[in-house]
């Protein structure tokens, strides 16, 4: 039921709907709920993250195969942490 | 679907200020660019227009974008990229259909969005020289619209998101 953090710009915002242009494949970079808070995403000493919001979603929802009918992307959740900036 | 967890804090968009500071020129050139604005969204065709160069300047704007524009990493739209979008601009004009919003995208290259209630659709113009559509409802799997970035075929693929975000 781990959550997976993400930080969004608000013009990735449409609507009420998170656009998926702002979201990158592959390797997309997301901190784990087991090692930090949603506000931790937006953790910056210069403020650069000021007025951006956090987003998340399961690891179980991640689909294994997109799409499900012409599959062309795998996925799989990788821990690879990084150095302290 | 990701889900929101924290509304972001404040808007960042542009917001007009009036000024007086260089006199009574400035005030007379303020109130014919209202007269203008106002002329213009009184009419139906000279809005469409206005809409049009705006989107084409977002398109432009957005190349100037610096690198790592999402702290992710993400690539500066590309002159291939920002020119096959001016031509999905270009073509939408005559299928009546206003984009919602035209953002960068995280993988390289420039989106233009459509959104209405619950259906949303992109069509994507890549730093690689594709041209991609997607569209779905809600939580529904998405449905990918291929392309060979001929107008052909991207009107084709934006004649079926006019359709889908209009239900």
């Amino acid at each position: 039921m781990e959550r997976l953090f993400r930080r969004y710009r608000r013009e990735d915002f449409v609507d009420s709907k998170f656009s998926p242009l702002g979201f990158a494949f592959p390797k997309q970079s997301v901190n784990r709920e087991k090692y930090s808070y949603p506000a931790d995403v937006l953790f910056s000493t210069t403020d650069k993250f000021d007025g951006w919001g956090v987003l998340y979603f399961r690891v179980q929802d991640l689909p294994a195969e997109f799409p499900p009918d012409n599959r062309q992307y795998t996925f799989f959740p990788r821990h690879v942490p990084e150095d302290e900036m | 679907m990701p889900i929101t967890c924290e509304e972001p804090l404040r808007q960042d968009e542009f917001i007009p200020i009036e000024s007086s500071a260089v006199g009574a020129e400035a005030q007379e050139l303020t109130k014919r660019v209202k007269e203008d604005l106002v002329t213009i969204c009184e009419s139906i065709f000279r809005g469409a227009k206005l809409r049009g160069y705006q989107n084409r300047w977002r398109v432009y704007a957005l190349a100037k974008l610096r690198p790592n524009w999402d702290s992710y990493g993400a690539p500066v739209p590309n002159g291939r990229s920002v020119a096959n979008a001016i031509r999905v601009l270009n073509l939408l004009e005559s299928l009546n259909l206003d984009p919602t919003r035209i953002l960068p995208s995280a993988e390289g290259g420039v989106g233009i969005c459509f959104v209405r209630g619950d259906r949303y659709a992109d069509i994507e113009c890549s730093n690689e020289g594709e041209v991609l559509g997607v569209y779905y409802i809600g939580s529904q799997t998405p449905v990918l619209i291929e392309t060979d970035a001929t107008d052909a075929s991207i009107s084709a693929a934006l004649e079926r998101i006019r359709n889908h975000i209009r239900g």
